[in-house]
């Protein structure tokens, strides 16, 4: 090898094949929608105390107007036991000023 | 022979095969400075017109600033060597005596200077011993020396290096951290030029296009029994390259919305129906709830207070709440995402007559660049959604948008990428052509010229590569010159080397008469007998009747009252990632000299 060789040789740099990262897909912005009541008071700084949940009739009397997430099964960690359980998904109450409160719950399926 | 002594003895015309040429002039022996007639372009060089020139000649070899020549020996020439894109590199070999500290030659500075008879000198080589050879059976040191180029390109900084080369260099193609050498040889490979140390150790740019006139020509009269040709093969050639220039970003979108209300009962309505007026709060409270923002909002407030006609009767009309409620209003709103395109600009580069002679003999490249947005937080609610920066246009959806590209950056990327395939693609495999002969010693001749041989066989011209000198110390030859010119065998009807070409664009979305988003609000009164049913696609107004004086009010159809803002949906094409193709040509004339040969 030559000393031109030797010298040239030090040189290894070639071009880039500079290649991109995969990304994640990003969400969809669908239709969107957002409300407020008309009677809402215009000055209120918050919830009345106390609060009571509002009912409605079921075939057995008077029940509380909850909303809840699809059944589903649990199964103790021995296999041996299950349970059939109803998420809370809506709960309504009202203020001392009657004015209406609902809570929204996450599903908790995935926890 | 030594130092200061005459390198040879015999004139060069008692040797076979090179009986002289009748005319001209040789450079051999004349002056080593600028004043000396020097061949000039289109001059005839006839190489043993006046052969006696060199006789006397004598090579100076200095070591540490000391004049050896007392201790050179003919064992071995002294040649000095020199190629583009290479260090020059020089022999020659000593005789030891005495003591000698051997370790102490390695690195010791050495300059080489012919000498005329007439004592005129001229440098030819400055560098440092690199390489010592000792033998031990003649008590001989042969030096190999270097002028230490990759060393003293270490040393110069990039803008300097780019500022010598005016080469091209952007991170797409090359190394982020490269200096020095490195960096020399990277813009050298977007430009046709090479880069040398010159006699005196100076860095020097040279470059690969040969003059329309040749510096030197050489005539028939030495060449015809040393010349020999090598011409690129053509697997080795290319003449397209398909490149994918990648190109991420992030399009930032503002879309902006009028929005107008007005209340859909007239004032006895409202008083007969008992109905409730909007809300001023419920204007931004519902826009906010939509995940949009106000950017501004006047309102038409109700009724004043008073005594107002119904009909027959006379009604009082009292307004409790005249800056908070309304009966109108209009507002405008705005939302703010972000989406990732990838841009791909498909550029064929060709070169159509090297294509039209040897096929299409295509590469492939591929490289990319990532943008990063400047405004990760695009969207949050810490945004000023009143003032967009500048850059925003519309597009044909009436969106304001910016693609976050730095265009300068982008242009420069190009620009270096295509540079670099028309140099190292193109231009340098086809000029791998080779012509090669030997000369007596030329004065001066290097890098810079342009050489064509007109022998009466060969009719040729390209710029030097690479040469190689050689000095007989024993007197029985006189002092060489192995020349290796380059040719290009581009097929076009230039010598000159691109160095042009338009960019592709990017791509301009930009809609010039755009529209103002009009949203009108709907309304929905419930408690009459004709309201629909509430169902989730309703948005809007919603307001009861909660009396009415011909009847009362249908408890069926009352609905919850409140303002439902909606927004549109964003096409997903706004939205989710997306790619761009732009497709291009660039066609280039690689540079073609001529090399023809009388059969």
């Amino acid at each position: 090898m030559t000393i031109q060789d030797s010298v040239n040789a030090l040189y290894k740099s070639g071009p880039k094949r500079v290649k991109l990262s995969d990304i994640n897909a990003r969400d969809s912005i669908g239709d969107k929608f957002g409300e407020s009541t008309i009677d809402k008071p215009a000055n209120t700084g918050g919830i009345a105390s106390p609060l009571t949940e509002v009912t409605k009739t079921g075939d057995n009397g008077i029940i509380p107007d909850r909303e809840y997430y699809a059944e589903r099964t649990l199964t103790s960690t021995d296999g041996l036991l299950t349970f059939k359980v109803r998420d809370l998904k809506k709960l309504k109450m009202t203020d001392a000023l009657e004015n209406q409160v609902v809570f929204n719950f996450a599903d908790p399926v995935n926890e | 022979m030594i130092n200061s002594a005459a390198l040879n003895a015999t004139p060069v015309n008692s040797m076979a095969g090179t009986a002289p040429a009748g005319g001209g002039s040789i450079p051999l022996g004349t002056g080593g400075t600028p004043s000396v007639t020097l061949h000039t372009d289109a001059t005839v060089y006839t190489a043993y017109a006046n052969p006696a020139d060199w006789i006397g000649w004598t090579v100076v070899v200095r070591v540490d600033g000391v004049d050896i020549g007392d201790q050179l020996i003919d064992k071995n020439p002294v040649t000095i060597e020199a190629e583009r894109n290479a260090a020059r590199v020089a022999e020659f070999t000593v005789k030891l005596s005495g003591a000698v500290d051997l370790l102490a030659w390695t690195g010791r500075a050495v300059t080489i200077d012919y000498k005329t008879a007439a004592g005129v000198e001229w440098r030819r080589f400055t560098g440092v011993i690199a390489n010592p050879e000792l033998d031990l059976t003649d008590m001989t040191l042969h030096c190999q020396c270097t002028d230490d180029l990759q060393l003293k390109a270490d040393a110069i900084d990039n803008a300097t290096l780019q500022s010598l080369t005016g080469g091209y260099w952007h991170k797409s193609t090359f190394d982020e951290t490269s200096k020095g050498w490195n960096r020399l040889q990277e813009l050298l490979s977007t430009v046709p030029f090479s880069a040398e140390l010159d006699a005196a150790g100076m860095l020097k740019v040279h470059s690969w296009e040969a003059s329309s006139t040749p510096n030197y020509t050489f005539g028939e009269d030495f060449l015809e029994e040393n010349i020999s040709i090598d011409l690129v093969q053509r697997s080795a050639l290319t003449n397209t390259v398909n490149l994918a220039f990648n190109v991420r970003f992030e399009r930032l979108y503002h879309r902006q919305e009028q929005l107008n209300w007005a209340y859909p009962l007239t004032l006895c309505e409202t008083i007969e129906r008992l109905t409730k007026l909007m809300r001023n709060d419920q204007v931004p409270e519902s826009i906010s709830a939509a995940g949009w923002h106000l950017l501004s909002a006047t309102y038409t407030p109700a009724w004043p207070t008073g005594s107002y006609v119904c009909g027959l009767n006379d009604v009082l009309w009292n307004n409790l709440a005249p800056s908070s409620t309304c009966i109108g209003f209009t507002a405008y709103a705005a939302y703010r995402w972000r989406q990732s395109v990838t841009e791909t600009f498909a550029i064929t580069l060709a070169a159509p007559a090297s294509v039209a002679v040897y096929g299409t003999l295509p590469e492939e490249s591929e490289t990319a660049v990532d943008y990063p947005t400047a405004h990760e937080d695009w969207g949050d609610d810490s945004n000023d959604f009143a003032t967009l920066p500048a850059g925003f246009n519309y597009d044909a959806d009436d969106n304001q948008f910016k693609d976050e590209i730095d265009f300068s950056d982008l242009a420069a990327a190009l620009n270096c990428r295509i540079a670099y395939e028309v140099e190292t693609k193109f231009s340098r495999t086809h000029r791998s052509n080779r012509v090669r002969f030997t000369i007596p010693v030329l004065q001066h001749l290097d890098f810079r010229h342009t050489v064509a041989v007109s022998d009466g066989n060969l009719s040729c011209k390209g710029t030097v590569a690479k040469w190689r000198e050689e000095f007989d110390l024993t007197g029985a030859k006189m002092p060489t010159m192995a020349v290796e010119l380059a040719l290009s065998s581009g097929q076009s009807a230039t010598e000159s080397i691109v160095k042009n070409w338009t960019l592709p664009s990017h791509p301009d979305l930009t809609e010039f008469d755009p529209d103002l988003i009009v949203r009108q609000i709907p309304n929905h009164v419930g408690g009459t007998y004709s309201s629909p049913a509430f169902d989730e696609s309703m948005w809007g107004f919603f307001v009861n009747w909660q009396a009415w004086l011909g009847g009362v009010p249908n408890p069926l159809n009352l609905y919850e009252q409140k303002l439902i803002m909606k927004f549109d949906a964003i096409d997903d094409g706004k939205t989710q990632n997306a790619t761009e193709t732009i497709n291009a040509t660039i066609n280039v004339d690689i540079p073609h000299n001529p090399l023809v040969i009388a059969a």
